[in-house]
């Protein structure tokens, strides 16, 4: 479905496992993250002491029931939320230490966000939403940033609606615009919040390979989700219950055995 | 509802300030009526007003008592007024008249009482009337400079101060009044004598008729001259009401008119504010219908939240009503010399602010609640992501986005700003309204303050002199040219001859005793006032008082706008130029009439041949001077003269003059009259400056109102598209840039509301011109455009915007990206 891709336009960083900067061996570490929440009932929290370790070039699902801390989870490793306690260490950057305003600067360059509802702006044309995170940013030139949104566009096939506002496009359609954003500041790490939850299973099969490709090209993708079978064919699953990783099937595999996308073919 | 309410704390606050400010502009504005008319009429109704006045020329005690005793007459006083010359430093004079009572501790009417120090002032002391103290710079316990008409000098010590409600302040009419005793002007060699008369009427049913006031005052002229006095003038002002009513009545209408559209604009906001309240309700209205929730339980349930918005506004539009109405009174009080006291709430005014602060946020709730009531459960309960607004439906929305290829340079964040202006189109035209008329009114006001500077400038123009001297005698007309001419920085002197007269209309009898017409001269006090009111005449008996000019053949020193017919030809004899102001006055007369004037109690015929326009200037006439000297029996004579100087600096004609004033006194003259061209227009400019000054007041009311629609409407769009900026942030956005996006997006409103604001003033401007015009000075005003204003209009708008941007736009960054994405 979304052939013709030109992969070799994506450039990934290779994987430099133990170099980082606060002595992490891993492209995301979580040492002892504690986050609880204030409510009018008492003290919730939501993740109790969490270490997780993953690696470059890794596709992870979380998955959990409805409230266990799976998003919590997902959230700090994006730094969109902050932990109560413990460290989060994203390559070179101990993202809990950030501001809010270097966190944006800082996820904007450095992770791929996709959200379950698409998030695209409606007043932006589909290739403006692509090209937003690099003016955000100010990665690309700007006389580059349209030929490299084309080119993005054209990896989730969607060239022919780059003209197109949001509002003139289907679900699946527009959940493949925001991949192709969450790819624009070439990011190493893309994750997901249910990023199939809001599509039919033919789209969610197609935005799921698109993944498994990215992982193939060394991104390391991390995908909060409610679908088992989706969750059975990623390399790593991390099952979240009660704000605890009750189990982790897969940890320990740096790279996958042979290419995701094949073996997602099924 | 009010757990809503207290929880969303800056919502209720911009709604409520939204209607306080529309409410405590009407209460202010209602409560400064009520205040001031009514203190304004008590203060004046305690110093028992006079019911008529007449000017006549020199009587005694006998004549006085005489009239006293009139069966029509309650009782009647007098008064003797000396004009005289302070001086207040080298050169520099303040024209001051001295008032001397019959009766200093017994005065029964035009009361004038004491404020401080001995009353009477002993010999060779005066008490200043309170306004004046300031225009003479003096202090009680100085001695002030007198110059009387003859020229002598005399010394008099300010001793106290005394306050004349009758009496404009000092400086409206740019001069000053004093009181005091006849023994000191019998040390001057003024004999004891009064110059003006006032009445008040014995039948108490007669009080409130001008008519039959009217006909007593003619029965006192009657008995005036036949004890062999001239009576000058007779006045009867309205009964009852302070000279000043008339003034303020256009004020008030004015002031009413703005502050009923502060109201409006305010409901604007309302309605904003609460369609964008409904939509974020929307859920809870589906969670409710789903209960069992009925579509006119949810409008009462709404429509009481906008009651409570409605009392908490006037919590703060009431007292912040009062304290306005009592401070604008205090302020207006300054310039109609009266003063203001605290006399409790202004029921009416407060009664006005309840109905109004709860009534119209009701009535312009009405439709977003009855809309937001309307949602069905299906759509209420299915609303998610991003892109409410519905962006990119219309035609102008694809014109937006295809702008990107005609403005490729534009960044996306300003693609964004420019995009989200037009995505709540409703709530934009609202917010515009608010912003376009308050840019519109306030250029309106600056065009009306050119305007009256312009009108300033234009009866400048009709007479192209700097100075007016005059001297106590009749002197060549040569002679005192040269004299001028040699006093450095004059370069042309002209002698013009002056006068008094009254025109004799066609069905008059000859004996202007039968005068049955009604006198209009404004003075209050029986001065000797040249001013004299534009109402319009009634056929038959005498005119007011015309004022005629008679400049030499040829004259540089006029400079007439021509209306109707020609200026005057130097062959000219009996033919009179007249202008606009004499013409509205006599509205019988046409051009190329003959009508008959008595000049010096001597009837002549003259020939209208010419109407020019008359600005900011009384009735008035002009002949050819050798004609008019002729006709004086005072050929080749004169007792004044007009300067040009070489400067239009007003500092340089007051040096000039006092240069020209040494000059004359060395020559042997006394002068009786020196004015500049600046001190005369002084007064005109203060008043004009008053009117502007309030306007303006109101001006920054509607940019207020203004500010915080566009304040509300950013916070409403930034509330709505929180979602938007989380994903932003998500994605890269810095702090800065979410700033930028927001501040830009209020600015660009403002931008344009300015460019609507600047198509809809020039109309504006020139209604309202002309409305002042019409009101204060009886004609419209000469338009003048505020081209500054739009400019100053544009600054204010821009910062305006950017203020009112701001907050919402710091809000909005400081969200984290869970909150933001949590939100809903």
């Amino acid at each position: 479905m979304f052939g013709r891709s030109k992969r070799a336009k994506i450039v990934t960083p290779t994987s430099n496992p133990g170099a980082y900067r606060f002595g992490n061996q891993r492209l995301i570490e979580l040492r002892t993250v504690t986050k609880a929440y204030e409510t009018a009932a008492g003290p919730f929290v939501a993740l109790k002491h969490i270490d997780l370790e993953v690696d470059r070039g890794e596709f992870v699902a979380v998955v959990g029931k409805s409230g266990s801390g799976k998003s919590t989870l997902i959230n700090m490793i994006t730094g969109i939320d902050r932990p109560s306690s413990g460290e989060v260490l994203i390559g070179d950057t101990a993202v809990h230490t950030l501001s809010e305003g270097q966190m944006a600067v800082w996820r904007g360059r450095h992770v791929g966000v996709i959200f379950q509802f698409f998030q695209l702006l409606p007043t932006l044309t589909v290739l403006e939403n692509v090209m937003l995170p690099m003016d955000f940013c100010n990665t690309y030139p700007a006389r580059e940033r349209p030929e490299r949104a084309m080119a993005l566009l054209e990896e989730v096939d969607m060239v022919d609606h780059a003209d197109k506002l949001p509002s003139a496009t289907s679900g699946g359609q527009q959940q493949r615009v925001a991949i192709a954003r969450a790819l624009a500041n070439d990011p190493a790490m893309i994750v997901a919040d249910e990023p199939t939850g809001n599509l039919d299973s033919r789209t969610a099969e197609a935005v799921f390979s698109l993944f498994g490709r990215l992982v193939d090209e060394g991104k390391t993708v991390l995908m909060v989700t409610h679908d088992d079978d989706l969750a059975h064919r990623v390399s790593r699953t991390v099952t979240i219950a009660d704000g605890l990783i009750v189990s982790d099937t897969g940890h320990g595999s740096a790279t996958m055995p042979q290419p995701v996308a094949e073996q997602m073919a099924v | 509802m009010l757990r809503d309410l207290r929880d969303q704390k800056a919502r209720t606050l911009l709604v409520v300030l939204s209607i306080a400010v529309g409410v405590f502009a009407v209460g202010m504005i209602a409560g400064t009526r009520q205040i001031l008319t009514h203190q304004l009429n008590t203060s004046y109704q305690s110093i028992n007003p006079a019911h008529a006045l007449l000017g006549v020329n020199g009587f005694d005690s006998d004549l006085l008592a005489a009239v006293q005793r009139m069966p029509e007459v309650e009782s009647a006083t007098a008064r003797f007024s000396l004009r005289t010359r302070a001086s207040l430093g080298p050169g520099r004079w303040l024209d001051f008249t001295i008032f001397a009572l019959p009766d200093w501790e017994n005065i029964p009417i035009n009361i004038v009482r004491s404020e401080s120090g001995p009353w009477p002032p002993p010999r060779d002391a005066v008490v200043v009337e309170r306004t004046s103290l300031p225009m003479l710079k003096s202090a009680i316990g100085d001695t002030l400079s007198l110059e009387l008409p003859d020229g002598r000098l005399r010394d008099v010590s300010v001793v106290g101060t005394a306050h004349d409600i009758n009496l404009p302040p000092a400086r409206f009419t740019n001069q000053g009044y004093g009181y005091a005793t006849f023994d000191t002007l019998e040390r001057w060699g003024f004999p004891k004598q009064y110059t003006s008369l006032s009445i008040t009427v014995a039948d108490p049913q007669g009080r409130n008729d001008q008519e039959y006031i009217q006909s007593v005052a003619d029965l006192v002229k009657d008995k005036v001259e036949s004890s062999g006095r001239v009576v000058t003038f007779t006045y009867v002002p309205e009964p009852g009401k302070h000279p000043a009513d008339e003034v303020l009545a256009p004020v008030f209408l004015l002031l009413g008119v703005l502050g009923l559209l502060s109201l409006f604009l305010s409901a604007f906001l309302v309605i904003n504010t609460i369609a964008a309240i409904m939509a974020q309700q929307v859920r809870q209205i589906g969670v409710m219908k789903t209960i069992g929730a009925r579509f006119g339980q949810l409008v009462t349930l709404y429509l009481g939240m906008v009651l409570v918005f409605g009392l908490l506004a006037l919590l703060i539009a009431i007292p912040a009503g009062l304290a306005g109405a009592y401070g604008f009174t205090s302020f207006l009080a300054t310039f109609l010399n009266f003063d203001v006291v605290y006399e409790g709430i202004p029921v009416p005014a407060v009664g006005l602010q309840v109905l109004v602060g709860l009534l119209i946020p009701m009535i312009a709730a009405l439709l977003p609640i009855r809309n937001g009531a309307r949602v069905t459960i299906r759509e209420a309960i299915s609303s998610y992501g991003l892109g409410k607004g519905r962006f990119g439906q219309g035609s102008f929305d694809r014109l937006l986005v295809n702008s990107q290829r005609v403005l490729p340079w534009l960044s996306r964040p300003l693609m964004i700003s420019l995009r989200n202006t037009f995505r709540r189109k409703g709530r934009l035209a609202l917010t515009m309204v608010t912003l376009t008329l308050g840019g519109a009114i306030f250029v309106a006001v600056l065009s009306v303050r050119a305007s009256l500077y312009q009108t300033v400038d234009d009866a400048v123009r009709n007479n192209n002199f700097h100075i007016i001297i005059g001297i106590d005698r009749d002197v060549r007309t040569e002679a005192l040219q040269e004299a001028a001419l040699q006093t450095p920085g004059v370069i042309a002197a002209e002698s013009w001859g002056r006068a008094s007269a009254r025109r004799q209309r066609p069905d008059a009898p000859a004996d202007s005793t039968a005068d049955n017409s009604l006198p209009s001269l404004p003075s209050r006090n029986g001065q000797a006032d040249s001013q004299v009111s534009t109402q319009p005449g009634m056929p038959g008996g005498e005119s007011d008082e015309i004022r005629i000019n008679a400049p030499p053949a040829g004259s540089k020193m006029v400079n007439p706008q021509m209306v109707a017919g020609r200026w005057l030809l130097p062959e000219d004899e009996n033919a009179l130029v007249v202008n606009t102001n004499f013409m509205d006055a006599e509205k019988d007369v046409r051009l190329g009439d003959t009508i008959t004037l008595k000049i010096n109690d001597k009837e002549s015929d003259w020939v209208i041949v010419g109407v020019m326009e008359g600005v900011l200037d009384q009735a008035t006439a002009y002949a050819n001077y050798d004609y008019f000297s002729r006709l004086m029996g005072r050929t080749g004579r004169a007792n004044g003269l007009r300067v040009l100087t070489n400067s239009e600096d007003p500092a340089v004609h007051v040096r000039v003059a006092a240069a020209l004033e040494q000059k004359f006194k060395e020559d042997g003259y006394t002068v009786t009259q020196l004015s500049t061209r600046a001190e005369n227009l002084e007064g005109t400019e203060y008043q004009f400056g008053i009117l502007v000054n309030l306007l303006m007041v109101m001006t920054l009311l509607m940019a207020l109102v203004g500010g915080l629609g566009l304040m509300g409407t950013m916070s409403i769009n930034v509330i709505e598209r929180t979602r938007e900026i989380g994903v932003m942030r998500a994605i890269g956005a810095a702090t800065r840039s979410i700033m930028q996006i927001i501040t830009v997006e209020g600015i660009l409103i403002g931008l344009i509301s300015w460019i609507q604001a600047t198509i809809l003033a020039y109309p504006l401007s020139r209604l309202l011109s002309d409305q002042v015009g019409l009101a204060f000075t009886d004609a419209p005003l000469s338009f003048a455009f505020s081209v500054q204003g739009i400019v100053i209009w544009l600054a204010i708008v821009t910062i305006v915007a950017a203020l009112a941007s701001y907050l919402p736009a710091r809000n909005a960054s400081r969200l984290t990206v869970r909150e933001v994405l949590a939100y809903e």
